[in-house]
């Protein structure tokens, strides 16, 4: 996918922005606050709906203004048109348009523009909490499947109808079993759908995470990403668990619960609460990895990323890289330049000195440069 | 006040308490009443009355009537051994126009939904298990949200003792529209939920 034009229209302090691009780096500088990220952020918007930041849609409202629009126009690998505008005027719901139709959902839009985001914040991936790990899991599998975003919308609200059941019988100190019955049982259904789909993931996501993580670290130190389905028993093998066996294990551990359940007036089990084990030869990164090893580490994992989405969905991914080359060394940065290039990826970096790139950039590569200062963009190659 | 007239507030305040009118239609109903004939106005107040006192739910199926049985389950025509349930009195009218459905129907008013403190109690389940005294089949028609699922199951289940034959409606691709144009995720579903031709 090849991002050829953004319009950008009262998002954070930008108040009317027209971008064209390159197909290859585009890199934008300038002092902190002054509108980069927010270029980013406008992209990612289209992407997933959502910025990748954890911010209120609101807040992302330019101060004093009613209503942000952003539009864009990209073109695929087989160069066919892509265009999508989101409109929030600060009530009720986004307003998707794009060429599939208009008045879209987040589910239709979501995967359209395959888009991989690294930002010094994910590193949380490998050493925060294990909430961290299912968004980042939760983002990738939804961009890479419709099946599985709508079984993880469904599954959503299933689990706040049974928390809300569950914490009404806690309240009420009735406990009606058969009611609660049938929310557990649709629980486990879904739940076993989503189980079953991250458990195919971190199989088919290791070789790439593995491979690279050697290019990055020139290295030969072995990594891995065990997902850990909660409360499954510790000698149960995992590979080769089959639907039915996934849901008897689920009700088992919902029977389990079922006490618990009553009394703190929650659900005590199920995806919402599983992890992903990273390890680095073998041994947890959380626990035993360096600070350099966990740089290396969000580079593979962010890189295996693009090259995961870009197998299943057979389209280049669009690599959005935040203000990351102030966290890294020369060789790691000299690494990320690579992987882009040789990728053909278009890239959209941000940074506040320019000088930090320019040196690293390999001959002949295809790059366009944008200063930014106070929400207004300079196209310094015009 | 922001109108002169209490009256014309009062009557915006009423007309933006329904369904999709805001404020400002509100305001443009009222003054196109105002400009409006007095018979008019009278034949509009009657109505809404009348409306009120004469609608009543039917006392077999819960759909609105204002003969109580209902003209469908009063009808001669219609085949008794068949209940086909649904969520709103608006899906038995979508399925009526079909005339494809010959049997009676059985409207919920409403499905399981525990955010809104819906229950079993509080939706039509107990009256649509009273009344299937020579029912051979059941159809569930009800919407592929969460909450229609659950009621799916709920009322299977409450209909497995009894030993009546209790079906769904079909999901997957709309019939009018390509296989091209279905998301992934229609067309998923579409397959798993396949029939042997």
């Amino acid at each position: 996918m090849k991002i050829k034009k953004l319009y950008i229209e009262n998002l954070r302090n930008h108040t009317t922005t027209n971008l064209e691009f390159g197909d290859g780096l585009n890199i934008f500088y300038g002092l902190n606050g002054s509108g980069k990220t927010t270029i980013i952020e406008a992209i990612a918007i289209t992407s997933f709906t959502k910025s990748f930041l954890p911010v209120q849609d609101s807040s992302l409202i330019k101060f004093n203004e009613e209503s942000y629009k952003i539009s864009l126009e990209a073109k695929n690998d087989y160069e066919i048109p892509y265009k999508i505008s989101v409109n929030y005027t600060g009530k009720s719901k986004k307003e998707i348009n794009s060429n599939i139709g208009s008045n879209l959902s987040p589910k239709d839009v979501i995967g359209e523009m395959p888009t991989i985001v690294l930002s010094p914040d994910f590193k949380s991936i490998t050493f925060g909490a294990p909430q961290d790990r299912r968004d980042f899991l939760d983002r990738l599998l939804s961009q890479s499947s419709k099946v599985y975003l709508e079984d993880l919308m469904h599954y959503r609200r299933i689990l706040k109808q049974r928390n809300s059941l569950l914490y009404q019988a806690k309240i009420d100190y009735h406990f009606d079993k058969s009611s609660v019955e049938h929310w557990s049982n649709i629980l486990i259904t879904k739940g076993a759908e989503i189980i079953l789909r991250r458990l195919k993931f971190a199989s088919e996501f290791t070789p790439f995470f593995d491979e690279v993580y050697k290019f990055v670290s020139n290295g030969s130190e072995k990594v891995t990403i065990n997902y850990m389905p909660y409360g499954f028993p510790e000698n149960q093998e995992l590979k080769n668990l089959d639907k039915d066996r996934i849901l008897e294990i689920l009700s088992e551990i919902s029977q389990k619960n079922s006490k618990d359940e009553f009394r703190r007036g929650i659900t005590l089990f199920g995806p919402q609460k599983d992890d992903i084990k990273i390890t680095v030869n073998g041994g947890l990164a959380k626990e035993t990895a360096s600070q350099g090893q966990h740089k290396s580490l969000l580079i593979a994992i962010k890189f295996a990323e693009f090259n995961f989405l870009r197998n299943k969905k057979n389209e280049t991914p669009i690599a959005l890289l935040d203000d990351i080359f102030s966290e890294l060394d020369k060789e790691r940065s000299e690494k990320v330049i690579k992987l882009v290039n040789m990728n053909y990826a278009q890239t959209f970096i941000t940074l506040t000195d320019i000088s930090h790139i320019i040196d690293l950039l390999p001959e002949g590569i295809n790059y366009r440069i944008f200063e930014v200062s106070g929400g207004k963009v300079i196209d310094k190659n015009l | 006040m922001l109108y002169t007239s209490e009256s014309i507030e009062r009557i915006v305040d009423l007309f933006s308490t329904l369904p999709t009118i805001g404020r400002k239609t509100a305001q443009r109903l009222t003054f196109h009443l105002l400009r409006q004939s007095t018979e008019f106005v009278d034949s509009f107040a009657y109505a809404l009355v009348e409306l009120k006192k004469n609608v009543k739910y039917c006392s077999s199926c819960f759909n609105y009537t204002e003969t109580d049985p209902c003209p469908i389950c009063s009808s001669t025509k219609r085949n008794k051994t068949i209940i086909c349930v649904v969520e709103e009195p608006n899906d038995v009218f979508a399925i009526e126009k079909t005339s494809e459905f010959h049997g009676l129907y059985h409207v919920l008013h409403g499905v399981l939904n525990p955010l809104e403190g819906i229950t079993q109690n509080d939706i039509k389940i107990r009256e649509l298990l009273q009344r299937l005294e020579d029912v051979e089949e059941i159809i569930l028609a009800l919407n592929p949200s969460v909450e229609g699922e659950v009621t799916t199951q709920f009322i299977a289940k409450s209909l497995k003792p009894l030993e009546i034959k209790t079906t769904r409606i079909a999901r997957g691709i709309p019939i009018g529209s390509d296989l091209e144009f279905a998301d992934e995720a229609t067309i998923s579903r579409a397959i798993e939920g396949r029939s042997v031709v």
